[in-house]
């Protein structure tokens, strides 16, 4: 189910009556655990299966930490519970890079289980689920039960309250991850009188309208950044779409997980921003405290902190910030592309943490900070080509045709299809814009903005087309 | 909204709508074609399904008769679904063969067939505001021109050719075949029940690709299934040009031209109206 299925708006009206109908925190939480079973198995109902296997190890190994005095048998549950989640999202996300002959088989119905396994797709959030189900261990090997208000609860309702934590349906498939210590204080019983409607309103209209609007409307456009038709396009052709995928990945993501917060915020949950105006950025560290904040937040904390971080020298500080990125890049998907994605966003961080505090880093001046806004923004762009090219050499075929292209000039589409970019672009650019004034606008131009945004969603909606995170 | 629709029934009309990518123009052209099927005056005579290979053709000139019922990225399948559930359907329809790998991509169809764009003017493809800027800006524009796109470099198009070729070097799996051949012959039989005559057509490609093992697994397949149909072969529509194409199967502008000439001969009977249709013996070739 998508976000912008009429299905899904139909699916979350009957949700949110029946949870705030059914008033306690028993019924609450169990309308919940269904309709988030329900959403997630809605196209693939075998896959739910292996959801429920990696909630049952977490919920019974964290249990175990939970309740065991014995400091080496709590680091016993909390090491296998999260060895056994990296061994299930190793499994399902990576085994086509080694089980090269999976797909000739894809037409074939499976025989026995292990067929069935080899041939199962990439189950849908399993990065996510999986990244939940370490935080939860991990939250609780450290600081045993000072996320919970009941110390030591029941077999059954740590398993209940461990399922609604991972299954909870707006942050199910492609986060925001949100961290077992945030979460678990949240739980409790929900009011109607408590929902925040005007924010909430304003939340799902602008993440609607950067999903809807503006990013599938690009997505039609950027789909020539593919093999072989990006081969048919000029330099400046070549550059404008990868303008327009840079503009179309923020929109998606960004205003999926604005919908996905504003859906948690009327059902009484706060999920945590994810996006903070990233293409402000002067800096590539910045970059990572705007871009996908529960992300990079979770890499720092369960693994860029326990390699060592930067309290261990400089060398060791770069070794960290590459294996980090590396991993971080890998976990978006079972490509090598994927990668060097990573990498290049290591080496970026790398390079320019020795200049962080230099003048040019560090200028208040206007047109140096926009140079590095701008610079950074090329830097970010450029990485993304590995993002929607997953052959590498397909990639640098790309990049090398950003310079030399055997294909003719800006053709006549597309100076009708650069109005069509630039359009949507502008969009983006005023929306990084209107933070930086957003103290000196006044209330009715804001108030009209939400208006055009609301009346484009209405009239100018792109094709449905699936979150590009939902892959992940 | 309201002064939006009061801006779209009031305000200056663009000379040509225009799409902002190819999943709106196949939108826009199933609109289009239920709108104007509705109505005795604007009801086609001849329909052409296809893939983006068909989409390629122009009749402008008969523009009154001839409706060009092709979508890039998706297949004749698709066509035959909209007419066979249309408010009546033409005289002929000209059935493209050379994509039955893809379905019915009912999600097109529910979107343009939708209750949204009958009842309100704002929700039709074509006033999307974002179409009806590029249609004040661009509609002036020679439609062709707009095409150049598909016309590449020497280098880039024997790239895109050597990059088809091994595709056809294989047959469709049998199943995906099977099944869209069956759903080609219901959608055949519910049209001609209603009184159209169905002629399939093969496009000319890239001569090499012509008896490839899939070119010929298709035909075969089209010719089982429908023995006693009339079919237009690409010798019929090339009548003896080896074409030109961009990638191996999409003709380049001036060969879709030609393409499109030598297919009006055959429809050209439909046209008249006083005329009964006398087969394929006598057309008025280009």
């Amino acid at each position: 189910m998508n976000y912008t299925d009429s299905v899904f708006l139909l699916f979350f009206g009957i949700t949110f009556a029946l949870y705030y109908l059914v008033g306690s925190l028993r019924w609450q939480l169990l309308t919940l655990v269904i309709s988030s079973l329900i959403f997630y198995s809605w196209k693939s109902p075998p896959l739910l299966a292996i959801f429920l296997c990696s909630w049952f190890i977490t919920g019974l190994s964290s249990y175990g930490v939970l309740t065991t005095n014995n400091p080496f048998r709590a680091k016993i549950f909390a090491t296998s519970g999260v060895t056994i989640n990296l061994l299930l999202l190793g499994f399902f996300k990576y085994k086509f890079l080694v089980i090269q002959n999976a797909s000739e088989f894809s037409h074939q119905a499976p025989q026995t289980l292990i067929d069935w396994l080899i041939l199962a797709p990439l189950p849908i959030g399993i990065s996510f689920y999986t990244f939940h189900g370490i935080s939860l261990l991990a939250d609780i090997y450290r600081g045993k039960t000072a996320i919970f208000t009941d110390e030591r609860p029941s077999l059954s309702k740590h398993l209940s309250e461990t399922l609604l934590y991972l299954v909870f349906f707006p942050q199910l498939i492609a986060g925001p991850i949100i961290k077992a210590k945030d979460f678990y204080p949240q739980v409790g019983p929900k009011q109607y009188q408590d929902i925040d409607f005007p924010a909430c309103f304003r939340i799902l209209v602008v993440g609607y309208f950067l999903k809807s609007v503006i990013a599938d409307n690009l997505s039609a456009q950027t789909f020539w950044i593919s093999y072989p038709y990006f081969q048919w396009k000029s330099s400046g052709d070549l550059l404008l779409l990868l303008y327009g995928y840079s503009a179309q990945i923020f929109a998606d993501f960004a205003g999926y997980s604005l919908i996905a917060i504003g859906l948690a915020k009327l059902l009484g949950y706060k999920l945590p921003d994810n996006f903070n105006f990233p293409y402000l950025s002067s800096s590539i560290s910045e970059f990572w405290h705007r871009w996908h904040i529960s992300l990079s937040s979770w890499l720092r904390e369960y693994l860029y902190i326990p390699l060592g971080g930067n309290k261990k020298g400089s060398a060791r500080t770069y070794i960290n910030l590459i294996v980090v990125m590396l991993l971080g890049g890998l976990w978006h998907g079972a490509a090598w592309s994927f990668a060097i994605w990573g990498l290049w966003h290591g080496i970026g961080l790398v390079l320019e943490r020795p200049w962080l505090n230099s003048p040019a880093l560090t200028s208040a001046n206007p047109i140096i900070k926009g140079i590095r806004i701008f610079a950074v923004f090329n830097f970010v762009t450029i990485g993304w080509l590995f993002f929607k090219l997953q052959d590498i050499s397909h990639a640098l075929a790309y990049l090398a045709s950003l310079f030399h292209s055997d294909a003719r000039g800006m053709t006549t589409l597309y100076k009708f299809g650069a109005f069509i970019i630039s359009g949507y672009c502008f969009f983006i650019f005023a929306y990084h814009l209107s933070h930086i004034y957003k103290d000196v606008l006044p209330r009715f131009l804001k108030d009209c903005a939400y208006g055009i945004m609301l009346f484009l969603i209405v009239t100018n909606p792109g094709p449905a087309t699936p979150f590009i995170y939902f892959q992940f | 909204m309201l002064s939006y629709s009061l801006f779209l029934a009031y305000g200056p009309k663009p000379a040509k709508a225009k799409m902002q990518s190819q999943w709106q123009d196949n939108r826009y052209a199933i609109e289009t074609y239920l709108r104007d099927s509705k109505t005795a005056v604007t009801r086609y005579q001849v329909v052409l399904v296809g893939s983006s290979l068909t989409k390629r053709l122009s009749f402008d000139e008969d523009s009154q008769c001839v409706y060009n019922l092709a979508f890039n990225g998706d297949s004749a399948l698709t066509g035959l679904s909209v007419i066979a559930d249309s408010y009546k359907p033409p005289r002929a329809v000209f059935v493209e063969i050379n994509v039955p790998s893809l379905g019915s991509n009912q999600e097109l169809i529910a979107q343009s067939s939708g209750l949204l764009p009958q009842l309100s003017a704002i929700f039709r493809v074509e006033n999307m505001p974002m179409n009806l800027a590029i249609s004040y800006l661009y509609s002036s524009r020679n439609r062709d021109a707009d095409r150049d796109v598909i016309e590449v470099t020497e280098p880039v198009r024997l790239n895109a050719i050597a990059h088809q070729v091994p595709g056809y070097k294989n047959t469709l799996p049998l199943d995906i075949l099977n099944k869209n051949m069956s759903e080609f012959d219901r959608l055949v039989r519910v049209i001609e029940s209603k009184g159209a005559r169905i002629i399939f057509f093969e496009m000319p490609i890239f001569q090499n690709l012509e008896y490839s093992p899939r070119a010929v697994q298709t035909r075969e397949a089209f010719h089982g299934t429908f023995p006693n149909h009339e079919f237009l072969t690409y010798q019929d529509l090339a009548k003896g040009e080896a074409f030109k194409t961009s990638d191996g199967l999409h003709l380049l502008r001036n060969e879709a031209k030609s393409v499109s000439s030598n297919m009006r001969g055959y429809f050209n009977n439909f046209c008249t109206a006083q005329n009964s249709y006398q087969g394929f013996s006598a057309p008025q070739a280009k």
